[in-house]
């Protein structure tokens, strides 16, 4: 009874945590909208392709940030500081600061300025 | 930062380096008290680094070395009362080739996987062991949960100077669970739960289960993690530790930083 509680809660607890999903932003239509007040041809595929650079290039490394727990000056900072380092291409690290700055702490104040 | 950080000292995360990348890790365990004397510290030099996106190999040197109480056997002595009691010290050393693959993301991902095999080569010995990875980051905390299976052939000589091959198998699942208080510290906890299979049937297992803090710098990171052994499933008598196979406590410490 002791083994089958244990796996049960091995179990729920498993699931409460793959159900969490992913914890950084997937690119809409609407983060699009929002990035092209201030980066005009802003394509929806520019953010998938910067999404999937910033998690096969930044994640060996560290643990992922969530974008929004940086500034854009902070992120504009970091990601040449980290590029060189981690053999990123310029047009690669160009596509991961889109990203990363659509969802930064002040993506509002970037959208709108 | 930029080392491939790691948040505990037994339990595997699905991180890999990027391609070309390249790192070094220091690994130091000790093992202490069994039912007599026992000390064991095994040190570890790996040199890991990223082969291609998603996966990564390492080399490591490995050094063993303990002391232990031995009881001395005489053929002309049969009067148990003089039995005779000294320390022995024993040396190892072996090479270890790992290779790992990542297929989904702690953050990104509903849940990270990935698969890591290595094989471990030494005079009297060869080890191949293959672990299921899996981790989820969620807010600050990360979970890492390991399921291990390996297999290990050791050659032993008898009292007739008979060369034979012991095999054992050996499950393990590790479990850690860490919160980051700063960008830099994070503390947890694991869990290591182990099990010596010998023809088929389990002979020992034991719980093993205690803190980890870790650091990350810019270019470096360590973990330290303390293991006392809190119960065994093989023991008739309840709440008793074996302390045949395994010792009382294990501490690692893992310190690595990037080339």
């Amino acid at each position: 009874m002791k083994k089958v509680f244990l796996a049960f809660l091995f179990v729920a607890i498993s699931a409460y945590i793959s159900a969490c999903g992913t914890t950084i932003p997937i690119p809409q239509e609407k983060d699009v909208v929002a990035m092209s007040k201030n980066f005009p041809n802003t394509k929806l595929s520019d953010l998938l392709r910067g999404r999937e650079l910033y998690v096969r290039k930044c994640s060996g490394c560290h643990t992922l940030k969530n974008p929004s727990d940086f500034t854009s000056a902070q992120w504009e900072q970091d990601i040449p500081d980290m590029k060189t380092k981690a053999k990123i291409k310029d047009d690669e690290a160009q596509a991961i600061l889109l990203y990363v700055l659509a969802y930064a702490k002040d993506s509002n104040q970037i959208s709108s300025r | 930062m930029f080392a491939n950080e790691r948040k505990f000292s037994y339990t595997y995360e699905t991180g890999v380096l990027p391609p070309g990348a390249r790192e070094l890790e220091i690994w130091n365990t000790i093992r202490s008290g069994k039912a007599d004397y026992f000390k064991r510290i095994d040190q570890r030099i790996e040199f890991e680094v990223g082969v291609a996106t998603n996966v990564q190999t390492a080399f490591y040197l490995n050094y063993s070395q303990k002391a232990f109480s031995k009881q001395s056997w005489s053929p002309f002595n049969n009067d148990s009362s003089e039995q005779k009691y000294s320390l022995q010290k024993d040396y190892s050393m072996s090479i270890s080739n790992e290779w790992k693959l990542k297929f989904s993301d702690p953050v990104a991902d509903p849940i990270g996987f990935g698969l890591y095999g290595e094989a471990t080569i030494g005079l009297d010995e060869f080890e191949l062991e293959a672990k299921l990875l899996f981790d989820k980051q969620i807010g600050k905390t990360l979970f890492a949960f390991n399921a291990v299976a390996e297999s290990e052939w050791e050659t032993e000589i008898e009292d007739d100077g008979e060369e034979e091959t012991e095999s054992e198998v050996k499950m393990e699942f590790d479990l850690g669970i860490a919160h980051s208080l700063t960008s830099n510290f994070a503390f947890g906890v694991e869990a290591r739960q182990h099990n010596v299979i010998k023809e088929g049937e389990v002979e020992h297992s034991a719980l093993f289960f205690g803190p980890v803090v870790s650091y990350n710098a810019e270019t470096w990171w360590a973990t330290f993690t303390i293991l006392p052994q809190v119960a065994s499933f093989k023991e008739r008598a309840p709440k008793k530790l074996d302390m045949s196979e395994y010792e009382k406590i294990q501490a690692r410490l893992l310190f690595s930083f990037h080339l």
